[in-house]
């Protein structure tokens, strides 16, 4: 890979880089030497002939990152806190209309998490583990199992598995909704296949090769006062 | 049981082009909001430990960066990496500098592109905290 650029971010094509400071010239300006030069690297990446479209993409985001520490509506603040982006989502998404969406969805996590917790708390207690004992039978933290607990962890697919394993019970005494979870992984990998095997394409074309069924159709009598 | 590993809590920042990222690769707020709760473990990082919680995670060699391994979620795409970075001057904060699909090559320009964003965090991060 041509990675010439990057080792010499000042050597990116002067017109281009001129023409960029005809229109953020300010802002530019108004960076420290280290954001500056964080610009210039980036600038390289986007007039690299080898870099991809996703490469320019992510150059070009993280350049108005640069530029502009105060984003305009909807596209966030300059180091926005997780665990308040997820409490604010909820009221204050500018789509008034996915609030509720939003709102059900977190109870949903949040009930699923609680009812997981309570569940894990009794069956450590019917058998009479401890969480580290626990955490050691299924290649876990007793960390992690302290913070599963107090819901501040959500578990893995497979740690439910492990953990289910460890205790001797079906994961879904764990976490009723795993059946459910796995269908949405599958549909999440369906989503995510954005090109077919050569086997499913040679599938598809032979199927569009095959003659139409023959089935005799029946015109169907029309309905009254039609 | 609280440990004394329990009571120290990391503030999870996002970086506005990680914020793009994701938005980019899961459009469905119901994969996000999984994903938002998998990458919130960091909060309880112990740094340094094999795990994170039960996530694993591991370095970006020739940089101070690091990526989070989240592949078993809930409706998640298989095999997504969030990269992360701790400032050396103040290890109370984590930040997140984007998210990325395991599949796709990790090239010497991305990791250029991660780096400054690092850099631009490291210039700022002073003026949150």
């Amino acid at each position: 890979m041509n990675t010439q650029n990057l080792e010499n971010p000042n050597d990116i094509s002067i017109e281009a880089f001129s023409l960029f400071l005809n229109t953020s010239s300010q802002l530019y300006m108004e960076c420290s030497d280290e954001v500056q030069a964080v610009v210039h690297e980036m600038f390289a990446v986007l007039t690299n002939a080898d870099a991809s479209p996703e490469e320019k993409r992510r150059a070009s985001t993280t350049i108005a990152h640069a530029l502009h520490p105060i984003a305009t509506e909807g596209h966030g603040s300059f180091g926005m806190d997780l665990a308040q982006i997820e409490k604010e989502t909820a009221t204050k998404h500018p789509d008034e209309s996915k609030r509720p969406v939003i709102v059900k969805r977190l109870e949903q996590m949040d009930s699923q998490e609680s009812s997981f917790a309570e569940r894990l708390r009794n069956l450590l207690e019917k058998r009479n583990i401890t969480q580290q004992e626990l955490g050691d039978r299924a290649d876990c933290t007793q960390s992690a199992i302290s913070k599963m607990l107090s819901r501040n962890c959500r578990p893995q697919k497979k740690t439910i598995i492990k953990l289910a394993a460890a205790l001797k019970v079906e994961p879904t005494e764990l976490w009723p909704d795993l059946e459910v979870a796995g269908i949405l992984d599958s549909v999440a990998r369906f989503q995510q296949e954005q090109e077919l095997t050569p086997e499913q394409a040679d599938a598809i074309e032979e199927a569009s090769k095959r003659p139409p069924a023959k089935t005799k159709g029946r015109r169907l009598p029309s309905r009254k006062g039609k | 049981m609280t440990s004394i590993e329990d009571s120290r809590e990391r503030k999870v920042r996002v970086c506005r082009p990680a914020f793009q990222d994701s938005q980019l690769l899961l459009p469905r707020y119901y994969a996000r909001s999984e994903l938002t709760r998998q990458v919130l473990k960091l909060r309880w990082w112990d740094l340094g430990q094999p795990r994170v919680l039960d996530l694993a995670w591991s370095t970006i060699p020739e940089t101070d960066l690091s990526e989070l391994v989240v592949d078993d979620g809930f409706g998640l795409p298989d095999g997504l990496r969030v990269i992360f970075f701790v400032p050396s001057t103040s290890d109370t904060t984590i930040w997140v500098l984007g998210i990325r699909k395991a599949a796709e090559e990790f090239t010497e320009l991305m990791k250029a592109i991660y780096v400054g964003r690092s850099k631009i965090v490291l210039e700022r991060m002073n003026e949150l905290e």
